[in-house]
């Protein structure tokens, strides 16, 4: 042990470090601008030690893509006098599910629970069926209860035949209070009716522009809707999307969050109902999807150093904060295997930071680097903000780093990659 | 990078010298960590005991074990989940100086663990457990989500004018909703496609369909009733399905190590409530390995 002491005071003795800047920015980064301070973090526990911590990853990686909501299902709302006249059942394919769950407190819910072996469907040709005909897999809400599943409690659910058809169907219910009200949920997964939603950016910042497309299409051809959405916060203020044809044959919506939102646990979503009128009868959409909305409370200063301490390659990244918190800088370094770039290791890297500016150290172990040589590249680099659970930066080609610095940097760089010590699965 | 911006800098000897150390020899250990829900007695109430018992039976020394119990109705960063779990881990790798856990989760508590292994920085206890892990086994993990989560929610979503106030539904629950999990996979989680691996292998053991016949001896391994619902909720989701995640999702984080069907006994499906409990020999496949 004392060995290893000399030896690697003999290294850190030798330790350097250079400076450089990130790379511009391309299309498709996420980059705050004006920083807007917030509230103590609330979202996520916080420890104020400096960790960091680097593994090997030879996974390739992707830039972010939104999440696109593909929607074949509707919900809307009835009461029990409704259901005893009956009620227009929107399906437009064959088999649709049908979940049926009273609205109120969960004791009020247990009470009115419909069963499905009470309803009557009306067919398409007028025909009334007797009760709970022309179902199937009838799951009483007792039942689905004991399923241990997230539903609330007094739902139940059913398939229609597929000798029923797709409609224009009706179902009815006697028996029920009056004032009652049910949520009616129809997923309809063979349907050729589909409700097409996604923001323009995978993640978005408070104070600047989100932009949501929409389109509805009916085996395969767009369909004219009117379409109700709003994009919520966490807190709940919602934001009207007023869409409008785009040009390139969607809907599109674009709205500014204030920055004055204050963080809160959980992400963005974008709710949407969408009504339409396909061959003659009236069809119905909803979805309901994720946007991450941040609160810009940091970024990186675009300054960055290099640093060798005989075991590391340590890129400090420069970070002005505009609000007291915990920020994290994670990143991946690629490395030149065999003539080409290819990734080499995972580096994570968090402190605690008072508002203004402070530097953030995100080590790769010098193991990570055996057997590559140089250019390197730090790609993928993030940063994120702990306490409140945001990404507030991103940049997919961060810095280059040539041969020459590592050489200087992390002169013990093994030549053969380290055997891999993981046990093999059978 | 021209050499004037060189200069000579300070020695961070911490990080040379734990790199230095050699690897010390220790005890394998194993640890449950059950899925969404908030457990006082996982071993009897979520796991069953003949489970637990059958699976320890695996270890050099059987004693070595621990069975999670914590707050899994709270989204999986929360101290109360992620916190509670790394406490009981950590808690249990020092007094038994584990240096070799295989961690076994089922549905959500992947989730949870995986934010450990993607979060080393979030706690410095993190990176204790994550040396320590030989591997996690993740029976039926939610790692991309669930549209019946999206289902749930959507229904509380009624229930008043900001939709979720009411809090029948656990935040877990709203973690779990498709979107959600393809936000964090995207941003804060490792180890799905596109994404970089996370430090130690995530194994997922994949449930492929619900027997929920009465007349089948099978569906009544983990309860017959709790079948029969899982069955309807196929319906919300693709043809390959344990009747609470798609196949796709069970497979969506680390590697697939295996379809039930490809090991159980008498390529018997694991239903989602069939993967926690001694159902069709899961109990003597996850005995063999560890």
């Amino acid at each position: 042990m004392n060995h290893q002491l000399t030896v690697l005071a003999a290294l850190c003795a030798t330790a350097l470090s250079a400076h450089a800047d990130l790379l511009p920015q391309r299309a498709g980064d996420l980059t705050p601008s004006v920083l807007a301070p917030a509230a103590a973090a609330k979202a996520a526990p916080v420890t104020r030690d400096a960790v960091s911590f680097s593994w090997s990853s030879r996974a390739a990686v992707a830039a972010p893509q939104p999440f696109v909501a593909t929607s074949r299902e509707a919900y809307f709302t009835v009461t029990g006098a409704e259901l005893a006249q009956g009620v227009a059942l929107p399906v437009t394919a064959p088999r649709a599910l049908v979940r049926l769950q009273p609205v109120g407190e969960a004791s009020i819910r247990e009470n009115e629970a419909i069963h499905p072996s009470a309803l009557i469907i009306v067919d398409g040709a007028g025909r009334e069926l007797a009760a709970g005909e022309g179902m199937e897999m009838l799951v009483s809400a007792d039942k689905l209860a004991k399923a241990d599943l997230p539903f609330a409690s007094g739902t139940s659910a059913f398939r229609l035949s597929a000798d029923v058809g797709s409609g224009p169907l009706r179902m009815r219910a006697q028996g029920l209070s009056a004032a009652q009200r049910y949520l009616v949920n129809v997923v309809e997964p063979d349907s050729p009716l589909a409700l097409t939603m996604q923001a323009a950016a995978p993640a978005c910042l408070q104070g600047q522009p989100v932009t949501v497309f929409a389109q509805l299409t009916h085996q395969g051809a767009a369909t004219p809707a009117r379409i109700d959405a709003t994009l919520m916060s966490p807190a709940g203020r919602g934001y009207p999307l007023v869409f409008r044809n785009d040009g390139a044959g969607r809907m599109a919506a674009t709205v500014t969050p204030d920055a004055t939102d204050a963080a809160a646990a959980g992400l963005w979503e974008v709710q949407a109902n969408v009504k339409a009128t396909v061959r003659g009868q009236a069809a119905l959409r909803s979805t309901r999807f994720a946007v991450p909305v941040a609160l810009p409370t940091a970024k990186l200063t675009r300054s960055a150093d290099l640093a060798g301490t005989g075991n590391a390659l340590t890129v400090r990244l420069g970070v002005e904060a505009a609000s007291a918190g915990r920020y994290e800088v994670r990143g991946v370094l690629y490395g030149t295997v065999n003539g080409s770039l290819q990734p080499l290791g995972v580096g994570n890297a968090a402190q605690w930071m008072e508002p203004g500016q402070a530097s953030i150290d995100l080590p790769f172990d010098a193991a990570l680097l055996a057997a590559s040589t140089g250019p390197y590249e730090l790609r993928d680099l993030q940063l994120l903000d702990q306490g409140r659970l945001a990404e507030l930066q991103r940049q997919q080609m961060a810095l280059a780093i040539d041969e020459s610095e590592v050489a200087k940097l992390v002169p013990t760089r093994s030549a053969v990659p380290l055997p891999s010590s993981a046990r093999m699965k059978n | 990078m021209n050499s004037s911006k060189w200069k000579m800098s300070g020695c961070i000897l911490t990080v040379a010298l734990a790199a230095a150390l050699p690897v010390r020899a220790g005890n394998t250990g194993v640890a449950f960590v059950h899925g969404t829900g908030n457990q006082t007695n996982a071993a009897n109430d979520y796991w069953t005991r003949e489970m637990i018992d059958s699976v320890r039976q695996g270890l050099p020394d059987p004693s070595r074990y621990v069975v999670v119990n914590c707050d899994f109705d709270q989204y999986m960063w929360a101290s109360a989940a992620a916190g509670c779990l790394a406490g009981q881990l950590h808690g249990f790798i020092v007094a038994n100086d584990i240096t070799d856990l295989v961690v076994e989760t089922h549905s959500n508590g992947g989730n949870v663990m995986r934010w450990i292994m993607s979060n080393p920085t979030q706690d410095s206890r993190f990176p204790t457990i994550i040396r320590a892990i030989r591997w996690v086994n993740a029976l039926a993990p939610s790692s991309l989500g669930t549209p019946l989560a999206d289902a749930a929610i959507a229904g509380n979503a009624f229930e008043s004018a900001v939709g979720w106030l009411l809090g029948f539904k656990s935040d877990a629950v709203r973690q779990q909703q498709v979107s959600w999990m393809a936000n964090y996979n995207a941003t804060m989680l490792y180890g799905t496609a596109g994404r970089p691996a996370l430090p130690k292998p995530f194994h997922s053991v994949v449930g492929t369909d619900v027997d929920s016949s009465p007349f089948d001896g099978d569906s009544w391994c983990g309860g017959y009733p709790e079948n029969v619902g899982l069955e309807v909720t196929q319906g919300w989701l693709n043809s390959c399905s344990d009747g609470f995640l798609e196949c796709t999702s069970q497979s969506g984080a680390g590697t697939r190590w295996f379809y039930d069907k490809d090991r159980t006994n008498g390529s018997e499906p694991l239903s989602h409530n069939q993967s926690r409990r001694k159902c069709f020999g899961l109990d003597v496949i996850l005995r063999n390995d560890v």
